[in-house]
């Protein structure tokens, strides 16, 4: 009985192919653009977030000018020599970076944080925890690394990273997952360099890459990191932002500059004002065509197929089960593009929709939901018709 | 009158007899309308962001001329036309300098362009006019007339030193202290070339761009050449995103436009099988099916306009407005017309052709 109804099925939704096809590219256009849309959202919301939700807000972020690099003969130790000197700044966050791979992983990037910068700033976890004062007393380095590597390598696996640094000698370093990214795919990275840097700049896209703590690592192996040239002043909490910022720009105004972390979050958000509300019209423009196309496209569906059930029940098929076959075919055309959505947001990285998006998984789920909420409402209308209708009548009329 | 009638019949007799599925079919429609529009309106404002950003910027190679040798640089732009068919890539604009000094007293831009590049306060740019064209024609800079004294300078006399150009236009918004000639007569007046711009009609790889640098310093080695600038790739894909979003959504919205007009067909086939059964003829069933959809999809489209024209404060003040031309908002009614059109000619064809009518069934119109 089963695999007859299953043919049943197979066969209606072949016949069909057209409307189907159609609705299937309906949904799918909604689905696809609806998770871009507030993927967009997201993206805009996450850094503003991001660093809101740390000590960030109440930092300073120096860059380096060029010049003022050249002056200092282009000396990272002479750097940090120079900007100990002034005073009432709390904490240094300085970062580097080196090139690392593990199986299955070639191009990894890892991000080294110092002990200053660790407590200031955290990102969101999926699994796992920050590093604790026990991981960094500990033989072998903690690592927390992103999404993407974590599918492969799980928390508490001890991995061994052949690590590539500014020497280009590569070297091998025992590591321990005590963490995963969440998928928002985002690091803070201390290179960018200028005045008034939009905030962005401070953060980097990349599926493939790693967190550690900078102290153990360089400890355990000869490994020679690239320095970011910002660093992150922290200032003690009793000291006044505004006040001390005026005074550490004139201070550092020959070797670079100096910009408070909210004043660039400020920014970011005015720019990104005009573009949010325009996300927000297309959830809107969506939703609205969302809602007269597959809405009534599903009516129509429902109507087309009437006939046929009635057929069915003239031929000795209970009611219910021709309601069962109406509701699976109704079913396939909701599943099938929903797979190929989440495969085309999920797989191809050579998209760059990691650059315009963030893709969570909540959202697609959200999107979804809004798409069944709109089949069930429109479906609900002929459907109660069907089932009032006697099927003689709906065969007389064909 | 016949014709009208008929129609009018039709559409009153859908009211009434479907009135609930008329409405939700007509919303739908005035909704799809407006969000097309909308739609139009952003994709046009991304269009022109992105040729502010990616445009020309990333496509224009400057050379300084100031050292070189005249002759040497006359040669490679006599060159330069077949080197760019020969890589068939085309210009989209060249233009060759020559400084204001005491001798000229403004700048000189030999000027050749495929595109309006500035608007003119009276007169064309000459995009408009014969570009290999051996009258002196100008287009100075609206700094070098004086509106005060004349209220249009159309077909005066422009002399630099003792030759004398015919003023075919005024130009806004240009460098100052600037006229604009054919490229044409530049070279034939033989002004001094101070520097060249050049913008093929594409970006050009790395291998057209290394090849490009190559045959400028085979004829000119002593020169400088400024490349477009290396372009964000990830702010360029956030466009194209953008782009990719607004035409999934149009074909969204014609899709909805073929969905309700196939349900409005499906409700209204007997009707119009009813007609041919009362004896009216093929033309007049067909004029009656095509321009009844055609009302609909008007009217519903006016409408939508109308809610989008309602909108436009709103719009204004979340800064998502552009402006749409009547050119913008007849091509989307032409195309949501043409889909209709389509559609509702097959059936109505079918309608036209069908014989048996005593067994006609429903579900064969659609």
């Amino acid at each position: 009985m089963i695999i007859k109804i299953l043919y049943i099925i197979c066969k209606r939704f072949i016949e069909n192919k057209t409307v189907n096809l159609v609705l299937m590219l309906q949904i799918f256009i909604a689905l696809f653009t609806l998770n871009l849309t507030i993927g967009s959202i997201h993206k805009i919301m996450y850094i503003s977030n991001v660093t809101e939700s740390s000590k960030l807000n109440k930092a300073l972020y120096f860059s380096v000018s060029p010049w003022g690099y050249a002056a200092l003969g282009n000396d990272a130790a002479k750097l940090d020599r120079r900007l100990q000197q002034i005073d009432n700044v709390a904490s240094v966050g300085k970062a580097a970076y080196a090139n690392c791979s593990l199986p299955g992983y070639t191009d990894i990037r890892l991000r080294l944080y110092n002990k200053d910068l660790l407590e200031a700033f955290k990102l969101p976890l999926s699994m796992g925890r920050w590093f604790t004062d026990e991981d960094l007393k500990s033989d072998i380095t903690p690592v927390i690394v992103s999404n993407k590597i974590s599918k492969k390598y799980r928390i508490g696996r001890i991995i061994e990273l052949k690590v590539t640094g500014s020497t280009n000698k590569a070297c091998k370093i025992k590591a321990k997952i005590v963490g995963v990214f969440d998928n928002s795919n985002y690091t803070l990275r201390l290179g960018a360099g200028g005045d008034n840097l939009p905030l962005p700049n401070l953060f980097e896209t990349n599926e493939n890459f790693m967190i550690m703590p900078e102290g153990i690592t360089t400890k355990q192996s000869d490994l020679k990191p690239w320095d970011d040239l910002g660093r992150i002043f922290l200032l003690s909490d009793n000291n006044d932002l505004d006040k001390e910022y005026n005074k550490i720009r004139e201070k550092v105004k020959d070797i670079g500059y100096v910009s408070k972390i909210e004043d660039m979050k400020k920014q970011y958000q005015s720019s990104t004002r005009e573009d949010t509300l325009r996300q927000f019209i297309l959830c809107f423009i969506i939703l609205v065509l969302a809602i007269s196309g597959i809405g009534g496209n599903n009516a129509l569906l429902q109507i087309f197929k009437e006939k046929e059930h009635a057929i069915f029940y003239a031929c000795g098929m209970s009611w219910g089960t021709s309601s069962v076959i109406m509701m699976v075919n109704t079913l396939l055309n909701l599943v099938i593009p929903s797979i190929v959505t989440y495969l085309c947001l999920t797989l191809p990285t050579g998209w760059h929709l990691l650059d315009i998006m963030i893709f969570d998984f909540n959202n697609f789920l959200i999107s979804t939901g809004v798409i069944i909420f709109i089949f069930i409402v429109t479906s609900i209308d002929p459907l109660i018709a069907l089932f009032k209708t006697n099927p003689i009548t709906i065969i007389r009329r064909w | 009158m016949k014709l009208l009638y008929g129609i009018i019949s039709n559409v009153h007799g859908f009211i009434q007899n479907e009135f609930r599925i008329f409405i939700i079919m007509f919303i739908a429609l005035i909704a799809t309308s407006f969000s097309s529009l909308l739609l139009f309106s952003f994709s046009i404002e991304t269009r022109i962001e992105y040729e502010k950003e990616f445009g020309f910027n990333v496509r224009t190679y400057a050379i300084n001329c100031e050292n070189t040798d005249s002759k040497k640089t006359q040669k490679m732009l006599g060159n330069l036309d077949n080197y760019f068919s020969q890589k068939k890539i085309r210009i989209s604009e060249l233009s060759l300098r020559s400084v204001a000094s005491e001798k000229l007293k403004c700048n000189i831009i030999g000027y050749y362009s495929n595109k309006d590049l500035f608007y003119c306060r009276e007169g064309k740019s000459y995009k408009n006019l014969d570009i290999n064209t051996s009258d002196r024609i100008i287009i100075p800079c609206e700094e070098l007339v004086d509106y005060t004294k004349k209220t249009s300078y159309l077909n005066d006399i422009f002399k630099i030193q003792d030759l004398e150009y015919k003023i075919v236009g005024v130009a806004m918004n240009c460098p100052k202290n600037t006229v604009y000639i054919p490229y044409k007569i530049f070279i034939n007046d033989g002004y001094d070339i101070s520097s060249i711009s050049i913008i093929p009609d594409k970006k050009l790889s790395t291998k057209e761009d290394k090849s490009f640098m190559d045959y400028i310093k085979s004829y000119i080695p002593d020169t400088e050449i400024l490349g477009p600038p290396l372009t964000d790739q990830k702010e360029e894909s956030r466009f194209f995103a953008k782009f990719i979003q607004y035409i999934c959504l149009l074909i969204f919205a014609l899709i909805n436009v073929i969905q309700l007009f196939n349900y409005w067909l499906y409700k209204n086939g007997p009707r119009f099988i009813i007609s041919k059964l009362c004896g009216a003829s093929n033309g007049f069933l067909y004029r009656m099916i095509v321009l009844e959809s055609l009302l609909y999809s008007s009217a519903s489209f006016i409408l939508g306009y109308l809610i989008y024209l309602l909108l436009v404060p709103f719009l204004k003040r979340v800064n998502a407005y552009v402006s749409l031309s009547y050119f913008n908002i007849s091509t989307a009614y032409f195309i949501m017309t043409i889909v209709v059109y389509i559609l509702v000619h097959r059936t109505a064809i079918k309608i036209i052709r069908k014989t048996d009518l005593q067994n006609f069934r429903w579900g064969e119109l659609v």
